[in-house]
């Protein structure tokens, strides 16, 4: 069943229709909920204010965009706010490191596997610091920047989600790049400081 | 020995195409690497960029000669082309069962009691502010058509606060305020 139509049916209160689509969406609305947020372990909470967000607003829907850009943009929405509401508790990014959550689950994170585990974990480290970098960026540079390079987001997509126009898209990626640049540059050891030739 | 070079462009103006403005690397006096510092710090723009063609000459050179800048350049594009997965996507659960309760309440709430009062509210506010705006300007045209004037106060409000002064019970707080405020004023006098 297509998306238009499955939403045509959520409108009509049909709660069959309306597991169909939760169930086609809800990992990647949980994904970018996950990476949007300073606080991951909420993302299923903000996750299911998004879902029914949908279900309440689906007669009003006009069909103008792609059904999965509507719940994005209401995803990514949802997660300002939930950012917004809850910054007197502290950035992620600003979190002791390591690679535990707040619950201590490492939830989030995919153990090291092949032949070299060292090698993997430096990687995942690697990866943590971009992430954390990420998370310390301003609420639109971050999300930008994530539905881009995290999520696969194409410019002209990312532009109706976030209701700009694609050029603007442009410039502040190249914006949140440069700053993320500027934020990750302390975060790698200084290897070859007064290395000598 | 490797050779180290510097670039002599500064981090916060790095170009895409460095060829187009003349980037070169040269040799640091003190012999001391400020070129690795510039990868450091323009991570992201050359693991986005093809760091092997024509397009960063100064920096594949750096990235060739140096093995920490070469390792950690590798290190990173890998991490930013392919980022951490989240291993735990799938909500628990729970997840559609608590979104369906939580529907539910909102549907049961909503015949009965969320959507008349709801709609009687949106509709009666506006009416009320209005209608409370236009009867006072109504009141206010018919009393000064009157010539009627608001009722004054039977006793100014300063005489009635100097008087409660003069109630202020023995040995309260209140009293050791008065009092202490008193003996400064004759102090000063």
């Amino acid at each position: 069943m297509e998306d238009g139509e499955l939403l045509r049916r959520i409108a009509a209160k049909d709660l069959g229709a309306f597991k169909i689509l939760v169930d086609r969406f809800q990992s990647r609305v949980l994904g970018l909920c996950s990476r949007l947020l300073s606080h991951p372990q909420n993302a299923e909470d903000v996750a299911q204010d998004v879902f029914f967000q949908v279900y309440k607003s689906s007669g009003t829907f006009r069909h103008d965009c792609r059904i999965s850009t509507w719940i994005y943009r209401i995803a990514v929405n949802r997660c300002r706010n939930f950012n917004r509401d809850n910054r007197k508790f502290g950035r992620w990014g600003e979190l002791p490191r390591g690679l535990e959550n707040e619950d201590g689950s490492g939830r989030g994170f995919v153990a090291p596997d092949g032949d070299d585990p060292a090698a993997a974990w430096s990687l995942n480290e690697t990866r943590e610091l971009i992430r954390k970098a990420v998370a310390s960026l301003p609420e639109k540079q971050k999300a930008m920047l994530i539905l881009h390079k995290f999520e696969g987001r194409s410019y002209k997509e990312i532009a109706e989600i976030m209701g700009i126009s694609v050029a603007s898209v442009e410039s502040r990626l190249h914006r949140a790049k440069l700053n993320l640049q500027e934020k990750l540059a302390p975060l790698f050891p200084d290897v070859c400081r007064g290395r000598k030739f | 020995m490797l050779p180290c070079f510097r670039m002599s462009v500064g981090a916060a103006s790095f170009d895409p195409n460095p060829v187009s403005k003349g980037i070169e690397m040269k040799k640091d006096k003190s012999g001391k690497s400020r070129a690795c510092a510039f990868i450091r710090s323009h991570l992201v723009s050359i693991a986005e960029k093809d760091t092997t063609g024509a397009t960063f000459p100064g920096v594949q050179d750096h990235l060739d000669s140096c093995p920490e800048c070469g390792s950690l350049v590798q290190q990173f594009s890998m991490a930013w082309e392919n980022p951490a997965p989240l291993a735990d996507a799938q909500p628990s659960p729970s997840f559609f069962p608590r979104l369906i309760e939580r529907i539910e309440a909102e549907e049961e709430l909503r015949p009965g009691q969320r959507g008349v009062l709801t709609i009687a509210w949106r509709v009666l506010r506006p009416v009320a502010a209005a209608t409370v705006f236009l009867g006072g300007i109504l009141a206010g045209y018919e009393m000064g058509k009157a010539g009627k004037t608001l009722p004054a106060l039977k006793e100014p409000f300063a005489d009635r606060l100097v008087d409660s002064f003069k109630n202020i019970p023995g040995g309260s707080v209140a009293d050791f305020y008065v009092n202490r405020q008193n003996s400064t004023k004759e102090d000063l006098e």
